[in-house]
């Protein structure tokens, strides 16, 4: 089991929990779940057993609370990406526009193997050897007249 | 270890990224094409007013170029008015949800009670997820404070002093600007204590979803909300204004509603009921995606254009030498029509009488009530539209696969079937296909919509059964194996199982463990 009390959180990042947090009526911080992990997830790159018992102990909830938040919403990943993690839009319009193609192009060009549809179901993110370059596929990006769409996010 | 964090992960949109080369995708420099070609000026069928700043030479985010613009006038003048003559302002406009229900604003406001005693919340949905639909990320991103205008002249009205803005994960750009621009307005004394001296207090926040579809589902939102899962909420109540945010009344209203908020208090009720048709009223912003030479936006008065005039005119009409196939008119959760197909349509005569008309899609007027007869809907206002390229068993593929990896997993007939029908529709790609597929694919849709919690049942389902209806014959090309006899009545041999049998111990409080002996088996 994780230990939550050996974590150093930055001051910084503590900081700007406690933001969010506040934003909320007292009585209900647990609102404050997905704030905390997305600020998390920022700044670790991923969110990891530690963060679950941290953030679970910070807003006085049990560690499934923050789990099942965790692998319900796709965004919150329990494994690091890579450096640059691009999104590739799969859906309708993108798909029509050869989003896929960028997706075989891009794994081709990056020596990434893709997982299988089974796999791909519960780890989405294929990594790169050297951690470089990670990719994904996603839903729409809500920019369907500019397809196909892409979504990098460099750390 | 110092108390500086690294540099915010910065996240850039790479539109129209090409298949073939995706070099320009992995190098550090911005997208090969940069910003598409902006649809400035707009086309002579539009009428702007919510997007009359989008793509505006000149136009910044900011709230400088907002206020020379004579931003938050109607602010000023809303806060002179009673809380009520607002609210039968938007009721006289008719103005309808853009978010894909199109219920009455009004009447959705009106369940607030004038003596609540419990706090009132205001959800703005900015989960903008439906396939097909990018109208809200242009607002969000260019005219944020639009939005914050439109928010703010509801709060009044609704006696809400606390708002939350639920951004979609995948907009980071969009909850920058808009914390920008709050920032701004509290600056101004439009946000905070006291705004503008008028005695009233009201605060907004940013809540950032992590990329889940049913969170633009309103119960599923404020689950979200919340701080849990995203699982919507058991009806009734029906409305979140009974119980919502926090067991508070609480109206979720859209983006593009909110904006609209604005331009009613401008023109007055009963002059935003002249835009568009009647139960149809004023403007809407239509996203045009898929085979055409043109896609993007375009704001039209409800009803004033046609689907022919929106595609073949305004989106520049199909690729060279193509034809039109299909059209998904709101989102990818609607109905899709065949570009051959007749309609009957009722029209409604001035004189109150109604007469009956054969056409053809391209003759649909694009309204909530055109779209519904037609047996589709206006939905988000996503429209896509298929080439005769298309493979529609591909395209329906491709819609089932969406549905199957965004259904929160809540309802077993949803979550079941529409992962069902997506493996339906890989295997008659995959060419095994067998001659019952499309009839247990419009079985499966049928036992989906109208059993489910929330309306995703109806929005996975509404494609599939359309799909299967509408292009029967591509359907059955792809399905064509005879349906495999059933597999023999499982056998196993009795050596098997006495190799297969685990030794145990049988232990003092397993029943007849007196009788088992020592050579004990489960």
């Amino acid at each position: 089991m994780a230990d939550a009390t050996r974590i150093q959180i930055p001051a910084e990042l503590e900081r700007r929990m406690d933001a969010a947090i506040a934003r909320y009526p007292s009585e209900h911080r647990r609102s404050a779940a997905m704030p905390l992990l997305h600020l998390w997830q920022e700044h670790f790159g991923f969110i990891g057993d530690e963060a679950i018992f941290w953030i679970a102990e910070k807003l006085d909830l049990q560690p499934i609370n923050i789990l099942e938040v965790v692998t319900f919403y796709p965004m919150f990943r329990q494994h690091p990406a890579g450096k640059t993690h691009i999104r590739i839009c799969r859906t309708l319009s993108c798909g029509m526009a050869g989003g896929l193609e960028v997706m075989g192009n891009l794994c081709a060009s990056l020596g990434i193997q893709r997982p299988s549809d089974s796999e791909e179901t519960h780890n989405p993110i294929a990594v790169s050897a050297d951690g470089t370059y990670s990719v994904e596929f996603v839903e729409c990006l809500a920019s369907c007249h500019t397809a196909p769409v892409c979504n990098c996010a460099r750390r | 270890m110092s108390g500086q964090l690294p540099h915010r992960a910065s996240v850039q949109l790479r539109e129209k990224v090409n298949p073939e080369s995706v070099a320009d995708l992995l190098g550090n420099r911005e997208s090969a094409i940069g910003n598409p070609e902006l649809a400035w000026p707009p086309h002579p069928l539009e009428h702007r007013l919510v997007y009359k700043n989008i793509g505006r030479p000149g136009w910044t985010s900011d709230i400088d170029c907002y206020l020379r613009d004579g931003g938050y006038e109607q602010l000023r003048q809303a806060l002179t008015l009673s809380r009520d003559d607002i609210v039968n302002k938007v009721k006289n406009s008719g103005l309808r949800g853009r978010g894909g229900a199109g219920f009455s604003c009004g009447l959705k406001w009106s369940f607030i009670k004038p003596d609540e005693k419990r706090p009132v919340y205001l959800i703005c949905n900015a989960d903008e997820s439906e396939p097909g639909t990018f109208k809200d990320r242009y607002i969000i991103h260019e005219d944020p404070h639009q939005l914050l205008e439109g928010m703010l002249i509801s709060c009044y009205a609704l006696n809400a002093h606390t708002a939350y803005i639920y951004i979609r994960g995948e907009f980071p750009e969009g909850a920058t600007i808009l914390e920008r621009a709050i920032e701004e307005a509290r600056q101004h004394n439009f946000l905070g204590k006291n705004i503008l001296g008028s005695g009233f207090d009201v605060e907004f926040y940013i809540h950032r979803g992590a990329g889940a579809y049913i969170c633009g589902e309103e119960t599923g939102l404020i689950e979200s909300l919340e701080g849990k899962r995203g699982y919507p909420r058991i009806k009734p109540p029906y409305f979140p204004a009974v119980l919502g945010l926090y067991m508070c009344p609480t109206i979720v209203n859209n983006v593009e509603t909110l904006c609209n908020i604005k331009h009613i208090i401008a023109m007055g009720g009963a002059e935003y009921a002249r835009l568009g048709r009647p139960n149809n009223t004023g403007t809407r912003v239509l996203c045009v995606s898929g085979d055409v030479q043109r896609p993007g936006y375009f704001e039209v008065e409800v009803g004033a254009v046609t689907m022919g005039q929106l595609i073949h005119e305004m989106a520049g009409g199909l690729r060279l030498g193509r034809k039109l196939k299909a059209v998904i008119p709101g989102g990818s959760s609607a109905k899709v029509l065949r570009a051959d197909e007749r309609l009957k349509l009722k029209e409604r005569q001035t004189d109150g009488s109604t007469v009956e008309r054969e056409i053809s899609i391209d003759d649909i007027p694009m309204d909530f009530d055109s779209l519904a007869a037609a047996g589709s809907m206006a939905g988000s206002g996503g429209v896509i539209v298929l080439d005769d390229s298309r493979d529609m068993v591909w395209a329906l593929n491709n819609i089932n696969k969406f549905y199957a990896h965004e259904s929160c997993g809540q309802c077993t007939p949803c979550r079941e079937g529409s992962l069902w029908m997506q493996k339906i529709t890989d295997r008659m790609l995959r060419g095994g296909g067998v001659v019952e597929d499309p009839k247990t694919l419009k079985t499966i849709g049928d036992n989906i919509a109208g059993r489910t919690i929330c309306a995703f049942g109806e929005a996975c389902a509404w494609p599939t059964q359309s799909f299967v209806e509408k292009f029967p014959e591509e359907f059955a090309a792809r399905a064509q194996k005879p349906v495999p006899p059933p597999l023999p009545p499982e056998y196993t041999p009795d050596e098997l199982i006495e190799e297969e049998s685990i030794p145990t111990v049988p232990m003092a409080h397993d029943p007849g463990w007196e009788k088992a002996g020592a050579r004990g088996t489960i």
